[in-house]
């Protein structure tokens, strides 16, 4: 059985696993002229079988519609399509509208929750939100304060409420849920907060809560087996995490979960990363710190844990292990593999068989970065798993109250939760990234609920040698571990990519393009300057027939925070102070959704795809 | 080392960073909800948002924001604002003359008909109920550290003790007095703190750059402590104003009294909230610190970045620190 699946192409793999996955969301999510899940599917992929917009024509497209959100914040996530109807949301205080799109976007019914403002200053950095996930009708929405509502789909009435949280203690939210089977697996946010992280089960139908797996603390609550939960093969062993903290540490240890969470309907474990310990400075929490940095792969029916593994034992730079994990079926030494890739914010990008938790690669994806030297890859080795930390990079070997210096990564990372897209026709994840470095100091703190918890300065600038940008944007060969091009934009690329079978790949950038690159070249195919630099993910759908592609634009998030007045680097002496620019010279804030098709003329009516294409030789 | 002096500023707080949302909250008379949430339909009218806006490089210009709504402009009149020469020093004196609240301080929701500008921020204040930040802020009596920083003006009450226990004036004034910072000239030194003519905290640069140690300490708790919503350096973020702008609009007691107890401007389109600190110890035993700090990056001319040279760290200051931090 194993076997035949193996060789069957994704697509079939998906449908035949149906029965077991979430019926309604999994033929939603395969049918390519919707956009049924932020993630564009479960693994993450972000890839659309759409193909009237190609490498020939995306010249052509342009912006037919637009929508205002009301919202000033930072706008990340994108819009979903079901059927007829567009659902965007809005930062807080996360304003659900569904448009209609066959009756020209009309507004058929808008959800604004009350909720407490007292939740906008526990959040970290701009109070994001990463949009709705829709599953059997209903639209689901998590509000900063952690509330979690169920929407029916067509009018907006509220079908059922959940607390997952308490604002009060610094517990918040930014992520997206994802609806798995009867549940909906819900994250939370407020590491710098010392907020205990945990994932939750709720039942799709009425709310109830099932389980609840924390990161840190004891096996029971963490839902793992001490026998048959592994860590690189071998078991965890008991008290994995309460044996890796000093005293009762762990309890405001951080490991929250507000990364992107993927799903595997075949191996049925959903799979997310846990982030940094708190707090940032390292002497304050002796021990590996588990279980945050961590990869986890759980069984969505009870939360119980079936493999770990932990990228960045003891966090010494706020390197959250939250990013995307993105599956893909790929040849390995010869071998067909069921893969999970994992971009970090460490700047490794990890690829591990998904089914076994085995590590296959770890690399550098950018090559600035220098806190660790490698990963070691001999499974006989002490270290295996582990990176080599650079002493001199190690602000625990430097020191409390010592600024370590030209650290790459920043603590935002070679990449934060911007997620990757990655094409199954080119075989290339196309990555969004910062180009960024920073001098750490970490400094004693004491902890009080709901008060930040933090303890390091930081100043960041852009890597040093280099092109002088913040950020790039690259296509990643995961075949040969390499990167195969690299295209360097003055800003770290905050926005979620998106591949399409037209063999395009769409990005925006923080100055508020939105970008079309040829998906083997990285040529540059288009650029349109939207209303407000671009934090969200670009999606695409079809609607009458045309593709349409979409953007979220509205500046923010923890880019408009540390790029809104530039950057400098405080290593190069004054001479260079103020030599960056300022995204504030760039853009202001501003929340609104722009959307794309190619003109009726580069369209050629009925069949849809990109013939019409030679046609279309101006904007007509 | 033991003192209640944070008791009065907890209290100053209130009345001078409360003093305008509340006011402005009564004069509504809207059926607005007590925190005035959100709420569908509720919507303080005349409510003009005063979004202040990080202007990079405008190192001297007041960025002072001005509304987006007429008439709320009237009520901010900018006249203050303006004010080329930085704002008054006492924020309650001058509140009462020209126009209502220090216009720097409170992106002050206004009323509707636009009446009550004059007087609403200072008079309201003193009417206002206690708001939970303020709570908060008297909880933390125990933090002992800002004692030595205590006023000098008005409620003479808490200032007179200020002198003692800071080790006596050695007032070795003239040792590194910057000149032709105005208001924020040194005007005396106690043990590595230094102070203004107003007895208000500030900064020292040597001449060859070095820094008190206090500039020094406070660079790095504002970047760890603000630099999430302020931005590096003070400069300001996509939705937070650049605080060494504020600090040039803002006496002490104003900038005390907004960490200690927050400010809220919330709307339909603008969710500004700045959190109460006054019960966080790694924020309130370094608040002169951060002060001092913005302004040295405000007033005086500290570059971006972190300070090359620092002053030692003196012995009363690190008694004051682990007394206020419970070491
Ligand atoms: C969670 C985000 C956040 C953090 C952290 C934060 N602030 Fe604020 N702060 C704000 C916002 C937003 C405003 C604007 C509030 C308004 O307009 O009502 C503000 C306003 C202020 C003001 C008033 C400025 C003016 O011009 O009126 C001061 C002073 C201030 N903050 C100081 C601080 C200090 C000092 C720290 C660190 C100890 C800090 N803030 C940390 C968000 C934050």
């Amino acid at each position: 059985m194993k076997k035949l699946l193996l060789l069957t192409s994704s697509l079939v793999v998906g449908t035949s696993m149906a029965a077991q996955a979430n019926d309604d969301l999994m033929s939603q999510i395969d049918n390519a002229d919707q956009w049924a899940i932020q993630t564009g599917d479960y693994k993450n992929q972000r890839y659309s079988e759409l193909d009237q917009i190609t490498a020939e024509n995306v010249g052509d497209i342009q912006p037919v519609w637009t929508f205002s959100t009301g919202v000033l914040r930072g706008h990340e996530g994108s819009p979903l399509v079901i059927g007829d109807t567009m659902y965007v949301h809005t930062p807080f205080p996360n304003i659900v509208y569904a448009l209609d799109l066959a009756n020209d976007g009309v507004i058929k019914w808008k959800y604004e929750p009350r909720q407490n403002q007292e939740v906008i200053p526990v959040m970290c950095c701009d109070t994001v939100y990463r949009g709705v996930a829709y599953a059997d009708g209903k639209i689901f929405l998590h509000q900063a304060d952690t509330k979690i509502v169920a929407l029916d789909a067509e009018s907006g009435e509220v079908l059922w409420e959940a607390q997952n949280g308490d604002a009060s203690k610094g517990e918040t939210n930014t992520a997206t849920v994802m609806p798995v089977k009867d549940k909906i697996i819900v994250g939370i946010s407020g590491g710098e907060f010392g907020v205990r992280g945990h994932v939750t089960a709720y039942n799709m139908e009425t709310g109830e809560r099932e389980w609840r797996a924390y990161s840190t603390g004891p096996d029971e609550e963490m839902l793992v087996d001490p026998e048959n939960t592994t860590h690189l093969g071998e078991p965890i062993g008991e008290n994995s995490s309460i044996d890796s903290w000093e005293g009762d540490q762990w309890q405001i240890g951080g490991g929250t979960t507000w990364g992107w969470y993927a799903y595997d309907p075949e191996a049925d474990l959903i799979y997310y990363g846990t982030g940094n310990p708190s707090t940032w400075n390292p002497a304050q929490r002796p021990g590996d710190n588990k279980w945050s940095m961590t990869i986890m792969a759980r069984d969505p029916d009870d939360g119980m844990a079936k493999w770990f593994y932990q990228m960045t034992p003891h966090d010494e730079w706020d390197y959250d292990g939250v990013n995307e994990m993105i599956l893909t079926e790929q040849e390995v030494d010869g071998e067909e593999r069921q893969l999970l890739t994992h971009f970090d914010r460490n700047g490794f990008v990890y690829k591990m068989d998904r089914v076994t938790g085995e590590l296959l690669s770890a690399d550098k994806y950018d090559p600035a970065v220098n806190w660790a030297t490698e990963v070691v890859m001999d499974p006989e080795s002490e270290e295996y798993g582990r990176p080599q930390v650079v002493a001199e990079y190690s602000t625990e070997q430097n020191g409390e109250d010592t600024n370590t210096t030209g650290v790459c990564p920043a603590a935002l990372g070679t990449k934060d939760q911007q997620p990757a897209a990655y094409s199954p026709e080119t075989e290339l994840f196309y990555v969004p990234t910062n180009h960024v470095c920073m001098d750490y100091e970490p400094f004693r703190v004491s902890y009080t609920a709901g008060q930040p918890y933090v303890g390091a300065t930081l100043s960041m600038y852009p890597a040093p040698d280099s092109h002088g940008g913040m950020g790039n944007f690259i296509a990643w060969d995961g075949a040969t571990n390499e990167i195969k091009w690299s295209l360097p934009e003055q800003f770290s690329v905050w926005s979620g990519a998106l591949a399409t079978a037209g063999n395009v790949v769409f990005y925006g950038t923080l100055e508020g393009y939105l970008k079309a690159v040829d998906a083997e070249t990285g040529e540059e195919l288009y650029k349109f300057k939207t209303p407000s630099g671009i934090i969200g993910n670009v999606m695409t759908y079809m609607h009458d027939g045309k593709q349409h592609v979409a953007i979220l634009s509205g500046v923010g998030g923890w880019a408009g925070i540390g790029l809104a007045a530039g950057l400098t680097n405080p290593n190069e002496g004054l001479g260079a102070v103020g030599g960056y620019s300022a995204l504030s010279d760039y853009t202001a804030l501003g929340g609104q959704l722009t959307v794309f098709a190619l003109p009726d003329s580069a369209v050629s009516s009925g069949s849809g795809d990109s013939e019409g294409a030679a046609a279309s030789s101006d904007e007509g | 080392m033991t003192r209640n002096s944070i008791t009065f500023l907890a209290a100053t707080a209130l009345t001078l960073g409360m003093a305008t949302f509340v006011s402005a909250q009564e004069s509504s008379g809207s059926d607005c909800p007590e925190d005035m949430n959100t709420e569908p339909g509720c919507q303080l009218e005349g409510a003009a948002e005063t979004e202040r806006q990080p202007v990079s490089g405008a190192a001297t210009a007041p960025v002072e924001a001005t509304d987006q709504s007429g008439e709320g402009s009237k009520t901010m009149t900018g006249a203050d604002t303006g004010g080329e020469g930085g704002p008054p020093e006492d924020g309650t004196g001058s509140g009462q003359e020209s126009g209502g609240a220090p216009a720097t301080a409170d992106p002050a929701p206004t009323d509707p008909a636009g009446t009550a500008t004059e007087q609403q921020g200072v008079e309201g204040a003193e009417t206002a109920p206690t708001p939970e930040g303020g709570e908060n802020g008297q909880g933390s009596v125990t933090i002992s550290d800002p004692e030595d920083a205590a006023p000098a003006e008005g409620d003479g009450a808490a200032s007179a003790e200020s002198s003692d226990g800071a080790g006596g004036s050695e007032g070795d004034q003239s040792s590194a007095a910057p000149a032709g910072h105005g208001d924020f000239a040194v005007a005396r030194e106690e043990n590595g703190r230094y102070y203004t003519a107003e007895d208000t905290p500030t900064f020292n640069i040597a001449a060859d750059g070095t820094v008190d140690w206090l500039t020094y300490s406070g660079f790095r708790r504002y970047h760890s402590e603000c630099h999430v919503c302020h931005g590096p350096d003070g400069m300001g973020s996509s939705y937070a104003p650049a605080l060494i702008e504020s600090v040039q609009n803002m006496d002490y007691y104003e900038f005390y009294g907004v960490v200690v107890n927050g400010k809220q401007d919330v709307s339909n389109s603008q969710n500004q909230v700045m959190p109460a600190f006054g019960t966080n110890q790694n924020v309130m035993c370094y608040l002169d610190d951060i002060y001092v700090y913005l302004l040295a990056r405000g007033v005086g001319d500290l570059p971006r970045g972190r300070p090359a040279q620092k002053a030692e760290k003196t012995d009363m200051i690190q008694e004051a620190e682990d007394a206020c931090m419970g070491a």
